[in-house]
C-alpha cells in the first residue's frame, strides 16, 4: 500500500451539522441567545466513507431535544446544504468536492493560519424525503448492501464481470465491510487488491464524473485503460466526454479542473494510475469538475 | 507525478485539520443499542405530543370541511333569498292584476246591473 | 321577464328538494365525506401537497405499455446557491462553454433498448423490452416496473451482478454493460445477489 493510499484514506473533513428547528422541542429552539449550540453537532468524519454512517453517532447527540421518538438511527433522516439534498451513496468527500465547487488552489492560496474550514450542513427528518433522495428504511444492512453492489459494479468494469466479489468467502465480505467502519486500511486493502486486476489486464476504469454546473449529475464515461498500447490519460478522458471545457493536449485552454479526493490533480496523468492512488472505498474514482472562474489563479 | 499528489494531499490535509481539534472524531460503528424506549417522562410525553398533534391535524381536517359545508350552506341561504324576492315580486305583481280585475269585473258587474235596472224602470 | 322567473324558481326548487328531502341521509354522507377527508389528511395526499401529486402524475405516465417508456423531462437538480456564483464569475469562453453545454442537454437524447428479465417467483413484463432515452436515470426504470407489476418494491440488477447507483444515467450504464445492443435488467421481488 502505497503513501498516497494511506493519505487519501485519512484525509477527514470538519462538518458542522444543525439540526432543523421544526424537529426541536420548544424549549430548546433558539432564541436570540438561546442554546443553539443544542442544535449544533461539531464533528469530524473522514472523506473516504458514506455520511449517513455517522447518522446514530450525530442523532445520538441531538436525541433529548428532538420533539418525537425514534424507531431507529437512520430511517427518515437527511442532510442538506442550503436545502440543496446530500446524496449518500457517494463518498462524502467526492460529494463536498462537487457541491461546494472546490477549487483546491484558490483554497490555499486563501488560507491563513487562524482559518478554519467547515462545512456546514443542516439535518432534516420526515416521512417524505425530497426526490431524488434514496430512502433509508433497512438501516445499516441497506448501507452495506448498496456498498458492496458499487464495488460489485466496479469489479465489473474492471474484469469484465463480477464474478470476483461475488465469490468472496463470508469472512471476506465481512472483514472488508468492518474494515470501512472500522476504519482499518490494512485489511480493507488487502481485500481491495484481491478485486484489482494486473495493470495490463484492466478492462476499463470505474470513473465517475460529479458535475455540480449546470445542474447536479453524474457522468459515468466507459473508459479503457489502454488506447491502442497507449495508457489512456487523464485529459484523453476529459476532452471526450467535455470537449467544452477540455481543449485536447493543449493546457492553456482548459476551462475546468479535474478535482479528486479534494487535490487538483495533473490532467496528464494516466487513468490507471489516478485509479491505483486515489480511488475511493467503494471502488470508484471520483472526479469532481471545478469550473474555473475570472479571477482564480491557473 | 506520485510526488505532485502526495504533496497536495498533504497540503490538503494542512487546510483540513487546521482547528480539528474543534471537531470530535466521528465513529461510523453502529450505536451499541438502538434509541431507547424507555419508561422516562421525555419518551412518554413525545408520544403524547405525537398523539395531539394527530389529533390536531384531524381536526383541522375536520374544520376544513366545515368550511367548505358552512360556505355551501351560505350559497343557499342567498340562493333561496334570491328565489324567495323573485316569487314575492312575482306575487305582488299578480296581486295588483288580480285586484285590477276584480275591480274591472265589479265595474262591470255594477254596469250590467245599472242597465238592467235602467231596463226595468 | 317571467323566463327568467321561471328558471330561477327551478333551480331553487330542486336545490330545496335537495336539502330538504334527504336531511338525514346527507348526515351519514357528510360523516363520511369527513372520514375521507381525515384519511386524505392522514395520507398527506390533499391537493396542497405538490411534489407527491407531481410525482403521482409522472409515474401515471409511465405506465405506457407499447414498450415505449415514456417519461418526462429528466429531473434537474440544482447546485448550491453559494456554489453556483461562480456562474457570474467566468470567464467569457468559459461562459460560452457552459451555455454549449446546456444547449446540448436539451437536445433530443437517443432512445435505448432495455431488456427486462425475471427472477424468481415474479411475472414477466410484457413487453420484455422496452425502449427509453439514454438520459434517463436508472431510477426511471425502477419506478416503471414497480408500476408495471404493481408492488411496493423491486430490486434490480444489471447483467445478474450489482444494482446500480439510481442517479445513473441508463445511457451510461447501457454504453458499459449492454449485451447485443440492451441493456438487460433483471428483477426480483426479494434480494437475489446480496
Amino acid at each position: 500500500m502505497s503513501e498516497l493510499q494511506r493519505l487519501v484514506w485519512a484525509g477527514k473533513l470538519n462538518l458542522q451539522i444543525q439540526l432543523d428547528p421544526h424537529l426541536v422541542l420548544s424549549d430548546f429552539k433558539g432564541s436570540d441567545e438561546g442554546p443553539m449550540h443544542l442544535l449544533t453537532v461539531n464533528i469530524q468524519v473522514p472523506r473516504d466513507s458514506y455520511l449517513v454512517l455517522f447518522l446514530p453517532h450525530i442523532v445520538q447527540k441531538l436525541e433529548r431535544q428532538l420533539r418525537m421518538n425514534l424507531n431507529d438511527y437512520y430511517q427518515g433522516w437527511w442532510f442538506e446544504m442550503e436545502n440543496v439534498c446530500i446524496p449518500w451513496n457517494f463518498p462524502i468527500g467526492a460529494v463536498y468536492d462537487s457541491l461546494t465547487g472546490l477549487n483546491p488552489q484558490t483554497r490555499a492560496s486563501n488560507f491563513e493560519r487562524d482559518r478554519l474550514n467547515v462545512w456546514k450542513l443542516n439535518l432534516r427528518h420526515g416521512k417524505q424525503p425530497p426526490s431524488g433522495f434514496l430512502p433509508i428504511h433497512n438501516g445499516l444492512e441497506q448501507i452495506r448492501e448498496l456498498w458492496m453492489h458499487q464495488w460489485k459494479q466496479a469489479c465489473f468494469v474492471l474484469n469484465g464481470n463480477s464474478k470476483v466479489v461475488m465469490s468472496f468467502s463470508k469472512p471476506d465480505t465481512l472483514s472488508f465491510w468492518n474494515s470501512v467502519l472500522h476504519r482499518d486500511l490494512d485489511s480493507f486493502t488487502s481485500i481491495r487488491q484481491k478485486i484489482l486486476p494486473a495493470k495490463n489486464a484492466a478492462k476499463s476504469i470505474p470513473v465517475r464524473i460529479h458535475l455540480a454546473l449546470p445542474d447536479v449529475r453524474l457522468v459515468e464515461p466507459v473508459c479503457n485503460a489502454h488506447d491502442n498500447q497507449r495508457e489512456l490519460e487523464l485529459q484523453d478522458l476529459l476532452a471526450r466526454e467535455f470537449p467544452e471545457w477540455f481543449a485536447i493536449r493543449e493546457n492553456s485552454l482548459n476551462l475546468a479542473m479535474p478535482v479528486v479526493q479534494g487535490i487538483k490533480v495533473p490532467i496528464n496523468i494516466p487513468l490507471w494510475t489516478l485509479h491505483q492512488q486515489l480511488s475511493s472505498f467503494d471502488g470508484f474514482l471520483h472526479i469532481s469538475l471545478c469550473l474555473i472562474a475570472e479571477n482564480d489563479t491557473e | 507525478m506520485e510526488d505532485i499528489l502526495s504533496s497536495r494531499l498533504q497540503e490538503r490535509d494542512v487546510i483540513e485539520k487546521n482547528f480539528a481539534e474543534l471537531f470530535e472524531t466521528a465513529s461510523a460503528l453502529p450505536a451499541a443499542h438502538g434509541p431507547e424506549e424507555s419508561a422516562d417522562p421525555l419518551t412518554v410525553l413525545r408520544k403524547e405530543l405525537a398523539h395531539r398533534e394527530r389529533q390536531i391535524e384531524e381536526l383541522l381536517g375536520t374544520l376544513k370541511l366545515k368550511n367548505k359545508d358552512t360556505e355551501r350552506l351560505n350559497d343557499e341561504i342567498i340562493t333561496l333569498n334570491i328565489e324567495n324576492n323573485l316569487l314575492h315580486d312575482r306575487y305582488d305583481k299578480i296581486k295588483v292584476e288580480h285586484d285590477e280585475i276584480v275591480a274591472r269585473w265589479l265595474k262591470k258587474a255594477q254596469l250590467e246591473a245599472d242597465t238592467m235596472n235602467e231596463s226595468l224602470v | 321577464m317571467s323566463q327568467i322567473l321561471e328558471s330561477e324558481s327551478d333551480g331553487g326548487s330542486s336545490s330545496i328538494s335537495e336539502s330538504s328531502v334527504v336531511p338525514e341521509n346527507q348526515f351519514t354522507m357528510q360523516d363520511e365525506l369527513e372520514q375521507y377527508a381525515k384519511k386524505l389528511d392522514f395520507l398527506r395526499l390533499d391537493g396542497d401537497e405538490e411534489p407527491l401529486k407531481e410525482m403521482s402524475l409522472s409515474s401515471a405516465d409511465l405506465q405506457e405499455s407499447n414498450g415505449n417508456i415514456k417519461t418526462k423531462e429528466v429531473p434537474t437538480f440544482k447546485a448550491p446557491m453559494t456554489t453556483s456564483v461562480i456562474l457570474t464569475h467566468l470567464t467569457p469562453a468559459g461562459d460560452a462553454a457552459i451555455k454549449h453545454v446546456i444547449s446540448k442537454e436539451q437536445q433530443h437524447p437517443v432512445k435505448l433498448h432495455i431488456k427486462f428479465q425475471a427472477i424468481g417467483a415474479v411475472p414477466q413484463v410484457s413487453p420484455q423490452t422496452a425502449q427509453i432515452s439514454s438520459s434517463q436515470p436508472f431510477s426511471v426504470l425502477i419506478t416503471f416496473l414497480k408500476k408495471k407489476l404493481k408492488v411496493a418494491t423491486v430490486h434490480c440488477y444489471v447483467n445478474n451482478s450489482f444494482s446500480p447507483a439510481p442517479q445513473q444515467s441508463v445511457g451510461d450504464l447501457w454504453m458499459h454493460f449492454k449485451v447485443k445492443d440492451e441493456l438487460i435488467v433483471n428483477y426480483c421481488k426479494g434480494v437475489a445477489f446480496g
